[in-house]
């Protein structure tokens, strides 16, 4: 950029000279070049004159004066600190010692008496050109921190310390803890840019309660605010580069709002149903009746017309159901009661509650249990388990043409239990695949559709095997039927295994670790601390937890020592660091080491307690399945 | 020839009560008391003197778990078994009622032709739990 494209404006100087005679001559010799001018005789003026008129620039004679550098300084001091103002020195005759001095203690350049017109004019006319940049510079850092500050969510801009560099006004207001009780920023307005309310230095762990690689890595975080109230946020992270080094701008949208209004909402639902129940309870109550000749004998035509209303009913209550699970299961708020137990049996149990419905469809129920997968353990909700089962088996009869069979079959696959329901229906679309496990979803959504169904079914069977640890899948069977495979992490010779007790209310990272523990203990899985469920019968041995959402951590760190007992805690969790885990007894691993290194950290922990059964039994079991992984590899 | 049993039940739906009538005198043939809320349970239930009370869960002016807390006051429905009846039922709602000192909790909408046998299981239940 070319300095000369800035037109620059006439410029308010300030001679200091305690010669009379020369400030009048260097006064009248600036007033000639358009320029304003003030003058004063001692450095005690030039605070007085600084404070009352604007400045531009500020001529100081060193030429008598026998310490430059005590009156450079001091001068120096007297400008104010807030943008750029200028010194020049002038001098009587050329001395290099004084000049230097004065240019290393700041002065922006100097003039030899008698100044000659044309240089006194060309350096106030540089000094005139930089002014004007400063001023468009500043006015453009003014406009960004005012859409900084205007933007009702925190923004925070990191180092590649995590280290706070900028923070804007919701930013202070939010997080930073010096404000003194009771006192706002628009009641104090020079307090906003205080030191201490501001957070630039500190780090965004120290401001916001949680680390830098959760920031980035999730979406939803929990943040403390400055009075230690823990509060949902969205967190969006972008990430730049400023002369080389890397910054991070970090978003912050609070969420307690809108959970609220999802609350309500979930609450709004579920009064609905529980209000569409008790009708109902009358209509098929009054029909199942009916239907039974508990009012008398009905004729043909009657035992049919009641036979379908008591059909259609039963339906509807299915769907109130299916909303109301739809509701907790999204909201977060369905506690799964899961426990380590043999899955054949409960399959077995899923097979007969299914075959009425089997046989009145006309089509045949046949179930395999391959023979290793019989004793295989896993951790499952009986009765959520009941419900993926029947959801998936009347799923397939309903889509099974009369004469068909269903085969169920439970296997045992990779690090987990499978069970398969295959039919021998139209199959699954390419077209649908993608949709299949989706809300609403209907393969037919037409009006003349043949197969009933409200498309909450299978988004709902998902999400109770995502939340048992789980996962299931839909294979391509198109023209010779479908077949949904679900899979669920083994938890073998579960008796022997050391108890762990995990509690994490973000889901993905409560089945990352349950397939990290997978085969070497027994994981009792909770959202909430307040779900765990710990038998003094059977205390735990490890407790896994992290403090992300959980309320005040002070709370929750008492909360979690009281259950655990005297068995080693260890926090996984990147909302806080060693040291405060250290400090309150417990171990700490980062989120992020989840996949590589809990299991191990986790064994450790079990061994230094001194459990002397339980770590033969988990040393053993983590040689089985290092050589195991070793094949794998 | 086994002895009818007495079953108190606490409904506010007036149409419910005429489904429980019919389920539990016509179809299960037991003596029922039909009371429609907690207060009039808590007049008439001494002297009816209960083998099992069905309770709902929401009602107007005393709640189901309110309701029970009165009874258990009253010396004669002190051991009676209580069952819960709702059309909120989620498990962890199950288990919260049964925390609450009840035998089992029947969900809405139940078949009427089955409750009677369901009632008697939780009859018997609560009985084989009060003599251990």
């Amino acid at each position: 950029m070319k300095a000369r494209e800035y037109k620059a404006e006439p410029l308010k100087v300030l001679v200091v000279d305690n010669d009379v005679a020369q400030r009048m001559v260097l006064s009248t010799q600036i007033r000639e070049l358009g320029h304003e001018v003030g003058s004063v005789s001692d450095l005690d003026e030039v605070r007085h004159w600084l404070l009352n008129q604007r400045t531009d620039l500020v001529l100081l004679d060193i030429s008598t004066h026998p310490s430059t550098q005590e009156q450079v300084s001091q001068c120096i001091q007297s400008l104010p600190g807030d943008r750029w103002l200028p010194l020049i020195v002038t001098i009587s005759e050329w001395a290099e010692a004084p000049v230097v001095k004065a240019l290393h203690l700041g002065a922006e350049d100097y003039l030899v008496r008698p100044i000659a017109p044309a240089l006194l004019c060309a350096k106030l006319g540089r000094v005139a050109r930089v002014q004007v940049m400063h001023k468009l510079l500043a006015a453009l850092a003014n406009r960004h921190r005012d859409i900084q500050d205007n933007i009702l969510d925190a923004v925070l801009t990191v180092d590649e310390h995590a280290i706070v560099i900028a923070a804007n006004r919701a930013a202070n207001a939010r997080f930073a803890a010096d404000r003194p009780t009771g006192m706002t920023s628009d009641s104090a307005p020079g307090l906003a840019s205080h030191p201490a309310q501001n957070l630039v230095g500190l780090s965004v762990l120290a401001v916001t309660g949680t680390g830098l690689a959760i920031l980035l890595g999730g979406a939803r975080v929990t943040l403390r605010d400055r009075s230690g109230h823990m509060f949902p946020a969205e967190v969006r992270a972008s990430t730049w580069k400023e002369s080389g080094a890397i910054r991070t701008t970090l978003l912050f949208h609070d969420l307690s709002e809108r959970q609220h209004t999802e609350r309500m909402r979930d609450e709004f639902l579920a009064t609905v149903s529980h209000e569409l129940r008790t009708p109902l309870t009358s209509v098929l109550g009054a029909v199942s009746l009916l239907n039974a000749g508990a009012a008398g004998p009905l004729s043909s035509a009657g035992v049919t017309l009641t036979a379908a209303a008591q059909r259609n009913g039963q339906r509807l209550s299915r769907l109130i159901d299916d909303i109301l699970d739809l509701t907790k299961l999204e909201g977060d708020r369905m506690v799964l009661h899961c426990q380590v137990q043999a899955l054949a049996p409960l399959l077995r149990e899923a097979v007969v509650a299914t075959q009425a419905y089997a046989d009145a469809n006309e089509v045949s129920l046949f179930c395999t249990i391959d023979e290793p997968s019989a004793f295989d353990e896993v951790a499952v909700d009986a009765d959520r388990f009941l419900q993926i089962m029947a959801n998936l088996l009347s799923n397939a009869i309903k889509h099974s043409p009369k004469g068909a069979t269903v085969e169920v079959r439970l296997s045992t696959g990779d690090s987990g239990c499978v069970v398969t329901v295959r039919d021998r229906g139209p199959g699954i679309s390419a077209e649908f695949r993608d949709r299949l496990f989706q809300k609403f979803s209907q393969a037919d959504s037409s009006d003349h559709r043949n197969v009933a169904g409200t498309g909450l079914g299978l988004y709902i069977t998902r999400m109770l095997v995502e939340r048992m640890g789980g996962r299931i899948d839909a294979a391509e069977c198109e023209g010779a039927g479908a077949q949904f495979s679900v899979w669920l992490p083994r938890q073998s010779h579960a008796k022997n295994l050391p108890l762990v007790l995990l509690i994490d209310c973000d889901i993905d990272a409560r089945a990352r670790m349950l397939a990290a523990l997978s085969g070497c203990a027994r994981v009792h899985c909770v959202g909430v601390l307040s779900q765990a469920n710990v038998s003094s019968r059977e205390p735990c041995d490890l407790v896994l937890a992290n403090p992300q959402g959980q309320g005040s951590v002070n709370s929750f760190c008492k909360a979690v020592r009281r259950l655990a007992g005297s068995a080693p805690v260890l926090f996984v969790s990147d909302s806080v660091d060693p040291v405060f885990a250290r400090s309150k007894g417990f171990a700490w691993l980062s989120a992020l080491q989840i996949d590589s290194a809990l299991r191990k950290v986790s064994m450790n922990l079990l061994h230094q307690t001194g459990m002397a059964t339980i770590t033969q039994r988990a040393s053993s079991l983590t040689t089985d399945t290092a050589s195991q992984e070793t094949h794998a590899k | 020839m086994t002895k009818a049993l007495r079953v108190m039940s606490v409904e506010d739906d007036p149409d419910i009560r005429m489904i429980l009538q019919f389920s539990l005198a016509t179809v299960g043939g037991f003596e029922v008391l039909l009371c429609c809320g907690g207060e009039q349970a808590l007049v008439t239930g001494p002297a009816f003197k209960p083998d099992l009370i069905l309770l709902d869960v929401m009602m107007p002016g005393f709640s189901g778990p309110q309701t029970l807390a009165a009874l258990r006051q009253q010396r004669p429905l002190q051991r009676v078994p209580v069952v819960f009846m709702t059309a909120k039922a989620m498990p962890d709602e199950v288990v919260s009622l049964l925390a609450f000192g009840a035998t089992g909790v029947i969900v809405k909408p139940f078949d009427p032709m089955k409750l009677p046998q369901d009632v008697r299981m939780f009859w018997e239940h609560g009985r084989s739990n009060a003599t251990t």
